[in-house]
């Protein structure tokens, strides 16, 4: 069993590493825009992590996407395929096995994670046609203004060498060559960049140049066009602006999830059920950080500590409604912080010896530490049980 | 005459992809192609190119996944170009067409 063990947790870390280099792989800028909360609820591709690994109790879990075993099983044809499936892709089987400090599992569970409804996803949901039509319309006036800037700076360029006599033929078309080479690069550099003041002097001056503005409006009469250009010309990046606010408003919208799980207490002979629910959506200006509505419920049958032999009298029913608030963003608009409120009610179902309800208030407050790694600090406040102050109790984890 | 190809790959449902082929020399659009939606996978074959012509290939458009792009065909280097798009799109990329 301590094999059994030791290979399980280096399968899971093996596999683990290989996934994680997939995950680089996918589409993943546009899922910035996701919360800390909302990534809880969902595995992205495939998640593994050994915990306590030198205390007494040590805990292997893997969590893969249905896609994820799909590509394991038919490879990355299948991927691509399966890619534009929302459940496929955030639908997830989850196992995790509680060793002892030798090796030996005391406790496995294993569970799925089932995506009912996910309109978070731009990925695989259609954007609107007035959404996408803005989209479509601010990258069409960049690249007007990009091919006309280009061609304006060629005329100007093949003027001023036509009265350089000491040129002949090849050397001009030479430098009007390597203009237009700089001329596409800098306009590269700016866009990968988001970033227009990274544009080339020549290109600056040429972007103020009325005479320019009439040649462009001669070719291109969109009504857009104006607004377009006064955003370049203060190094705004628009189709990467409409873009991301197309993305924040899809961040918007409602997910909701079903995981159940079975357990088995090894030691003690002992099973355990749980069935949860999680539900989440966004609402608040598409101008400010984000707001998330989140309400859950939770079953579990297990079993009542206090008595000795196996037993599924501890039954307790679990609903919590809470919202959760980004604080801050970085100019990416990825979440760097966030704040957690909600308040929850548990009821033991049964004929449960002892306290057969409680209801408590928390809250928590999230701080990206470094990429995926967060530091939660949660304050739990019992009403019924606590003093002035209530009952505190603070706990910093960090994970994902 | 010479021709070049693109193979276009996208496993995104909301997809707006434009390819412009234009000579060099003189600012010409030989080529324009409109691509839009669920495209999966395409392939856009320009043909009629005059032989040892520079032209240069613009791609602009969106994507709310990925666009994988490859340009190969008649052209100088024999290596194709490849390259991974997201989000707002807009690259331009330079071919000679061969002898």
């Amino acid at each position: 069993m301590k094999k059994i063990l030791l290979i399980g947790g280096f399968v899971l870390l093996f596999t683990g590493h290989l996934f994680a280099q997939d995950i680089t792989a996918l589409p993943a800028k546009i899922d910035q825009t996701k919360t800390a909360n909302t990534k809880d609820i969902l595995t992205s591709f495939v998640q593994s992590g050994i915990d306590n690994l030198l205390g007494e109790k040590r805990n292997f879990k893997l969590s893969l996407s249905f896609l994820a075993i799909d590509s394991l099983v038919n490879g990355n044809k299948a991927e691509r395929k399966l890619n534009r499936k929302s459940f496929f892709r955030n639908s997830s089987l989850n196992l995790n096995l509680l060793g002892d400090s030798a090796n030996h599992i005391d406790k496995w569970s294993a569970g799925l994670t089932l995506e009912l409804i996910n309109k978070k996803d731009i990925k695989t949901n259609v954007v609107s046609s007035k959404n996408w039509g803005e989209v479509v319309a601010a990258t069409n006036d960049y690249h007007s203004i990009r091919k006309y800037a280009v061609a304006y700076l060629k005329l100007e360029v093949k003027n001023k060498l036509a009265i350089d006599k000491s040129l002949d033929g090849a050397q001009r078309a030479h430098l009007l060559d390597h203009a237009e080479l700089a001329a596409e690069s800098s306009f590269d550099l700016a866009f990968e960049n988001k970033d227009f003041k990274l544009l080339s002097s020549e290109l600056q001056h040429i972007l103020s140049d009325p005479a320019f503005i009439v040649y462009l409006k001669n070719a291109n009469n969109s009504s857009t066009l104006d607004n377009a250009i006064s955003s370049m010309k203060a190094g705004i990046h628009l189709p990467n602006v409409v873009f991301q606010r197309v993305a924040q408003e899809f961040s918007r919208k409602p997910l909701w999830i079903m995981k159940p799980t079975v357990s088995y207490d090894r030691e003690h002979k002992q099973g355990e059920y749980l069935l949860e629910s999680n539900f989440t959506t966004g609402f608040g200006s598409l101008e400010r950080t984000p707001w998330e509505f989140e309400a859950s419920a939770k079953f579990l049958i297990g079993a009542d500590s206090t008595i000795t032999s196996a037993n599924y009298k501890n039954r307790p029913l679990t609903f919590s409604v809470g919202i959760n608030k980004v604080l801050l963003e970085n100019e990416n608009k990825e979440s760097r912080a966030e704040f957690k409120f909600f308040s929850q009610y548990s009821y033991k179902v049964g004929d449960y010896v002892g306290r057969k309800d409680e209801f408590s208030l928390n809250s928590t407050i999230r701080f990206n530490v470094y990429k995926a790694i967060w530091l939660p600090i949660t304050i739990k406040y019992d009403p019924k049980n606590g003093n002035v102050f209530g009952f505190f109790s603070i706990t910093a984890n960090i994970g994902n | 005459m010479k021709k070049i190809i693109i193979d276009v790959n996208s496993d995104a449902v909301n997809n707006t992809l434009n390819v412009e082929v234009i000579r060099r020399s003189d600012d010409v659009v030989v080529f324009h192609k409109l691509l839009e939606g669920d495209f999966g996978t395409a392939q856009i074959d320009v043909e009629n190119l005059d032989a040892q012509t520079k032209y240069k290939i613009a791609v602009w458009g969106a994507t709310t996944g990925k666009i994988e792009l490859s340009i190969s065909g008649d052209i100088q280097d024999p290596n194709p170009i490849e390259r991974e798009l997201e989000e707002a799109l807009d690259k331009t990329f330079f071919v000679e067409t061969n002898h």
